[in-house]
């Protein structure tokens, strides 16, 4: 009798140890039919770079196409007047606005010649996409630089709020040949002074500026002769070279900023 | 009768006292004002509402006094100021400005007004007259420095003056 329970015991067992490896090839066979299914994609992280130098000059590339200036608005003081009068710019399509003696503190409120409206309201209003400034000729005699920078900041600042796809380009002063009421080596120096100012808002908005001095200067560094009417204002050959030097200087995004994926 | 004459004296004294008080008043009212309030009045005054607009705080500080408006340092010389200008390209101006340093505030109207000139001369030589004659005049307490441009020079000057309280 305790034989037969000892032997069915045994078989008991032998028969429960049994089991799992069925059960165990079941679930074998169920992972191998998932890893069969199943295919891992890697996955990649990927992120935008601007490799653009924002402490430089746009630098000079081929002549951007025309259509480009139907997306331009420009505004400024009688300099960009002579932009205005005497060179293609208009035809081509850009919007360009001036009133002589504009200075950054009047930009609120001082109608353009071109507009009944201030140059301030224009720009933050506008549509198009690439906005260039010539400001500050009309201030260097006088000016504190630091309140001019910092109002100028400020209006960067607004207009980036304004237009986050936009471009703004600020236009450096050119050195005039001479100005009424300030002598030739002041001049120079508030002109530097006044330049420096604008690359710094430059490099800390992360917006464009162009250098007309490289198109339009003598080898004494100061607008050639042959371009002005009176040592400032640029005359009709020189208004189309200004205007084919912006032209020139036009910065291809696609060309500054990648799409990194690792 | 010595009772009859110290009576007349005190009540004289009196009457005296109340009449310094009044102007005294007078000149703390128009001292407390608000920059852009006296502004305002000057340019209701001179009748160039329609042609002046009020200029942004911080434009004023930098366009007459080559300040940044949000600076502690400059605010603390001059705390409160307002103008008005013309939209169109005139020196039509008045601008009003509450300081603690009266000198320094007019030294810096002196360099405006001689840009403003040195613009003229090239662009608007019909302006210079106006810019050369320029009202500029400070509160007897030194408190406020009053600017206004305009064609019509001794309106300009009676409508600061009442402004200021003279």
């Amino acid at each position: 009798m305790k034989k037969i329970w000892i032997v069915t015991a045994a078989a008991l067992m032998l028969w429960g140890c049994a089991e799992p490896p069925v059960q165990a090839e079941e679930e074998t066979e169920a992972q191998t039919e998932t890893a069969e299914t199943e295919v891992y994609e890697p996955v990649y992280a990927c992120r935008t770079i601007n490799y653009y130098d924002y402490e430089k000059p746009v630098p000079e590339s081929e002549p951007i196409e025309d259509v480009y200036f139907t997306d331009v608005l420009m505004g400024g003081d009688s300099r960009m007047g002579s932009l205005y009068l005497y060179s293609d710019l208009g035809a081509k399509g850009a919007e360009i606005h001036y009133v002589t003696s504009l200075s950054l503190w009047r930009i609120y409120d001082a109608y353009m010649a071109t507009a009944d409206a201030p140059l301030y309201d224009l720009m933050i209003s506008t549509t198009r996409h690439n906005i260039y400034l010539l400001i500050g000729i009309n201030e260097i005699r006088g000016a504190d630089f630091e309140a001019w920078k910092s109002e100028l900041s400020s209006i960067v600042q607004e207009l980036k709020q304004a237009k986050p796809d936009g471009n703004i380009y600020l236009i450096l002063a050119y050195h005039p040949r001479y100005l009424s009421d300030i002598t030739d080596e002041q001049l120079a120096a508030r002109v530097e002074e006044e330049n420096q100012k604008m690359r710094e808002i430059a490099k800390e908005n992360s917006i464009y500026f162009i250098d007309p001095d490289e198109a339009l200067d003598d080898e004494t560094g100061v607008l050639r002769e042959d371009l002005t009417w009176d040592g400032l204002h640029l005359n009709t050959e020189g208004s189309q070279l200004f205007a084919d030097y912006i032209a020139s200087h036009v910065v291809r995004e696609e060309r500054y900023v990648k799409e990194i994926c690792e | 009768m010595l009772k009859k004459f110290v009576s007349s004296v005190l009540a004289v004294l009196l009457l005296a006292g109340c009449a310094g008080g009044k102007k005294a008043d007078a000149d703390a009212e128009t001292n407390e004002s608000a920059a852009a309030d006296i502004a305002a009045e000057i340019v209701n005054e001179l009748n160039m509402s329609d042609s002046l607009s009020a200029m942004k705080d911080r434009a004023v500080y930098g366009a007459f006094l080559g300040m940044v408006y949000d600076n502690e340092d400059d605010l603390a010389v001059v705390p409160d100021c307002a103008a008005y200008r013309g939209s169109d390209n005139s020196s039509d101006t008045v601008a009003v400005f509450r300081t603690t340093d009266a000198g320094a505030v007019k030294d810096k109207i002196t360099s405006y007004l001689a840009d403003q000139k040195a613009n003229s001369s090239m662009y608007n030589p019909d302006e210079l007259f106006k810019i050369s004659n320029a009202v500029v005049e400070t509160s007897a307490a030194g408190d406020l420095v009053i600017l206004v441009i305009c064609e019509e020079i001794e309106p300009a000057r009676a409508a600061v003056n009442k402004a200021l309280g003279k």
